[in-house]
């Protein structure tokens, strides 16, 4: 059963980050592409966009993210393994539980109230582009979710011992 | 309830967890404990902690200094650094000391211009019959200046926790960066002269014409970036901007060194570096909120007067505890942890905020080459082979110069006040 859920969990997790990834990868070429071009608005051409400095922060908190989910499965998001490094095998295994069942917590509570404040920005609207705050807001749930699923597919590796974190 | 909060800290930090989440946990846990308050503030704050104009500045030199690695530069650069020096004794380290340097106005990063140089320079100083561990140590101590010298990622980190400038904090690690490249290659000619490594082969003028000409874009880089912030033409977040811009020109088009297939890895790359510290960054900021809420600093800052107030003597103590924290923690997570505690205090003991700056970024980068655990140690260790135990035996040299640094300028606020306050007339 198990092993089982494990393995769906992989591939669903597989394919989210792909996608996410790729978020990433046209987020970072965006905020590459508006700022240099907010600065020749200003400098060469004599106007500012209105919206660019606006559209570059929100892209930025949907790179942080997506990121952040992208990065943890590869070690990106470090944590300070010090003090675990010096248990044995078996109690460094039920430390590295516990880490996890705290990571869950933490994140399943951005995850929901993070839904929450979405809903309670749909109806507010961003100076500058006048769009929803929901879409920016959204970020914070979708990433904290994405590395939710990330850290159960963690969680599960190590109960079925397939893997020594 | 503060105990409480820092008991919430520790563990979470022992039991491994991403720090991030750690930050963010323990203001969770802090709310949760005060009960009366809704836990939407941990949104709220977060969200507010990642999304900022002085932030962009962030992906824009990450995906800079990506570029400009992706595009073949450092070997131009180092290039360059050996023909200008490799005729003086210990030429090659000196050359790898000032790449170190040029790499570090181009970088942010103390792993970034470890690694750029280091794998360019060190297969060369062994090759030319340096020990491998004297070398090695070397490289690994310069590349320190990466987050020094600007741009730096840890300044732009501390400037937006402490509301800072970001621009004056840049600028204020110029003479601190520029000091640290100076001693060491004092160090490394009197290495060299003790040791006869060998001389360089004195190069043609041909050579030498066509090597200066080649470096000429990289070096203009780091004139349009430092150049840009003092002259007051760009915000640090503009002057990002236009170093992507510069960066994609001159490594595509000059250069020719980035292939269009490559561009996802490279913003791939960039990206995720950037989401590591964003991350930080935002749930920092519940944890700041907690902080000052509890008056953690004003706490300490009671704490501290038991023991003097002069704003030397505090910023020894600063110092001596930063070491301590910088060895097991790496430098962005450790500031998203201080600075929150730390930057208040700046104030009431009349320290310049950016002295303040200077000594925590200083303090923290020195941690990443403090054995037993280090990044810029483990590159180092990666690239050139050799082992962590050989290199922490060869490092405390330089590291204590790294270290006389950071003394000179804890007492000498004017190290890195001076530059700021002649550009920036507002401070």
């Amino acid at each position: 059963m198990v092993p089982a859920a494990l393995a769906f969990l992989k591939k669903i997790n597989g394919t989210l980050l792909r996608l996410a990834g790729w978020g990433v990868i046209l987020g970072m070429a965006a905020v590459g592409v508006i700022i240099p071009y907010e600065v020749a608005g200003r400098h060469f051409l004599g106007a500012m966009p209105p919206w660019s400095g606006e559209l570059a922060i929100f892209i930025l908190a949907w790179i942080s993210m997506l990121g952040a989910a992208v990065g943890l499965p590869r070690g990106y998001q470090i944590g300070m393994t010090f003090f675990l490094d010096l248990l044995p095998a078996a109690p460094r295994r039920f430390v590295r539980f516990l880490g996890f069942a705290a990571s869950l917590f933490i994140l399943g509570v951005l995850v929901v109230y993070g839904f929450d404040q979405v809903l309670v920005n749909v109806r507010q609207v961003s100076p500058a582009m006048k769009i929803s705050m929901a879409l920016p807001y959204l970020a914070v749930p979708v990433g904290a979710l994405l590395m939710w699923l990330v850290t159960l597919e963690q969680t599960l590796a190590l109960l079925l011992g397939g893997e020594d974190l | 309830m503060l105990a409480a909060f820092l008991i919430a800290f520790l563990v979470l930090l022992v039991l491994g967890i991403p720090i991030a989440l750690a930050l963010g946990g323990t203001a969770l846990a802090y709310l949760l404990l005060k009960g009366d308050l809704s836990l939407t503030l941990m949104v709220q704050t977060t969200f507010a902690g990642m999304a900022s104009f002085p932030l962009l500045a962030i992906p824009l030199f990450m995906l800079a200094g990506a570029l400009m690695n992706e595009s073949g530069i450092t070997g131009d650069l180092v290039r360059f650094a050996r023909l200008l020096l490799g005729r003086v004794s210990g030429g090659l380290g000196l050359a790898t000391i000032l790449a170190c340097a040029i790499f570090a106005a181009i970088s942010g990063s103390a792993v970034a211009t470890a690694v750029a140089v280091g794998s360019v320079m060190l297969p060369a100083m062994k090759e030319a019959g340096y020990e491998e561990e004297v070398a090695a140590a070397a490289t690994a101590t310069a590349s320190c200046m990466g987050p020094i010298i600007p741009p730096s990622i840890p300044f732009i980190i501390y400037g937006v926790i402490a509301n800072v400038s970001i621009g004056a904090l840049f600028l204020s690690g110029i003479i601190p960066g520029v000091l640290l490249g100076t001693v060491l290659m004092v160090y490394m000619f009197w290495v060299a002269r003790r040791r006869r490594y060998p001389l360089e082969e004195r190069p043609g003028w041909r050579e030498v014409l066509v090597g200066t000409w080649r470096a000429v874009p990289a070096l203009l880089m780091p004139l349009i970036i430092i150049g840009g912030i003092m002259g007051g033409f760009f915000t640090p977040t503009e002057a990002g901007g236009i170093a992507v811009a510069y960066a994609f020109v001159v490594g595509g088009i000059i250069y020719r060194g980035i292939k269009l297939a490559r561009l996802p890895a490279v913003l791939l790359t960039a990206g995720l570096e950037t989401a590591m510290v964003m991350l930080l960054l935002g749930l920092s900021e519940p944890f700041a909120w907690v902080v000052a809420v509890e008056q953690l600093p004003q706490k300490l800052l009671s704490a501290l007067m038991v023991v003097g107030n002069h704003p030397t003597l505090v910023l020894l103590l600063i110092s001596a505890a930063l070491i301590l924290i910088g060895i097991p923690l790496e430098t962005a997570p450790a500031l998203a942890i201080v600075t929150p505690v730390l930057a208040p205090l700046a104030d009431r003991l009349g320290i310049d905020p950016l002295q303040l700056g200077a000594v925590v970024v200083f303090n923290l980068v020195l941690g990443l080459i403090t054995p037993p655990v280090g990044a810029v140690l483990f590159s180092v260790c990666g690239i050139s082979g050799i082992s962590l135990e050989r290199l922490s035996r060869a490092i405390w040299l330089p590291f204590l110069i790294g270290l006389a640094v950071l003394l000179l300028i804890t007492f000498f606020p004017s190290l890195t006040t001076t530059v700021p306050k002649m550009f920036f007339k507002a401070l």
